[in-house]
């Protein structure tokens, strides 16, 4: 068992670059994820995002908040349902979810289906396109009960 | 911690005091005090939302977006439900018709997570302390919170104002 538990961890680490981290070409073979907003993003958005990624951590709210006073303008939107509250913070087309690793668990994502689904990059960078968004809340609203809008 | 009781539901059940306490003036006092605001007039909530979360971090006052358990409480008392009913985004308002608290505990210590209001919002930590009967909430510490005057968030440790 705790060996298992061991590889998975082995997997994420693999994955999102706390350990060693996997080279990219084979990181997005498909999904909607080909064209990521991150490489688009202004210096005003990547310090936003980095400034919500060091303050708000693994907290979804905390996040929202830091990027709604750093990224003013946009809108908070909430998903609610039997296993999941979460938040996110849309800005002029972005829907931005730095937080979204959390749900890269058993049972949730795994990292397989990240990268048939052309995820990595927008999970890892926590902005996604509202399309990869809808994509990767579909999953969770699937696996964690959640509502469908 | 030694304690026979179902912890969760005891601590939702502590939290539900928000339920008479929305209703009484220490409550504005609350409001004053945590979120810079002097109210005019008592809130009126529907009901109050409490959910406990499978993953956080006490230690860093951070609270995931995996749900265990949810609980409605309103003047019938608290009870467990499948899912809240919740608008997905802000309502122009002042306080939240259906505001939330969410908790994450380590079984010794506790993060909580508050939304009065689009821009009353807070973390605080405290540490559990069980009875046979019941868990209070102790040594609570308020980390951040929104300002309800302008909506930033104040820190408790000025190093990590944004």
């Amino acid at each position: 068992m705790a060996n298992s538990v061991e590889r998975w961890f082995a997997w994420l680490k693999q994955w999102f670059g706390l350990g060693r981290h996997t080279e990219p070409e084979n990181e997005e073979p498909s999904g909607v994820g080909s064209t990521s907003p991150s490489e688009g993003l202004t210096p005003e958005q990547t310090r936003a995002v980095e400034l919500a990624r060091q303050i708000g951590k693994g907290d979804c709210e905390h996040s929202a908040e830091v990027l709604r006073q750093t990224l003013p303008g946009g809108i908070k939107r909430r998903f609610a349902g039997d296993r999941l509250f979460h938040e996110v913070y849309e800005h002029q087309g972005m829907v931005y979810d730095v937080t979204a690793k959390q749900y890269v668990r058993h049972g949730v994502w795994v990292p397989e289906e990240l990268a048939e689904a052309g995820l990595i990059k927008a999970v890892e960078l926590g902005v996604f396109t509202p399309e990869q968004h809808r994509v990767f809340m579909a999953k969770l609203n699937q696996s964690l009960g959640g509502v469908e809008e | 911690m030694e304690t026979s009781i179902d912890l969760s539901s005891a601590i939702a059940l502590s939290l539900a005091d928000i339920w008479s306490f929305h209703k009484s003036e220490a409550f504005a006092a609350y409001v004053t005090r945590t979120y810079h605001k002097f109210m005019t007039q008592l809130p009126s909530f529907e009901c109050v939302y409490i959910a406990e979360i499978e993953n956080g971090d006490v230690d860093k006052g951070e609270i995931g977006g995996i749900v265990k358990k949810w609980w409605v409480v309103d003047d019938r008392g608290m009870t467990e439900i499948r899912r809240p009913e919740l608008p997905p985004t802000d309502e122009p308002v002042f306080f939240d018709r259906r505001p939330v608290l969410k908790f994450y505990t380590d079984g010794e210590r506790i993060v909580t997570g508050e939304r009065l209001g689009p821009t009353l919002i807070c973390r605080q930590t405290g540490k559990l302390v069980a009875t046979k009967t019941s868990v209070s909430i102790t040594d609570v510490r308020l980390l951040w919170a929104t300002n309800a005057n302008n909506g930033h968030i104040i820190y408790q440790t000025p190093n990590t104002r944004p």
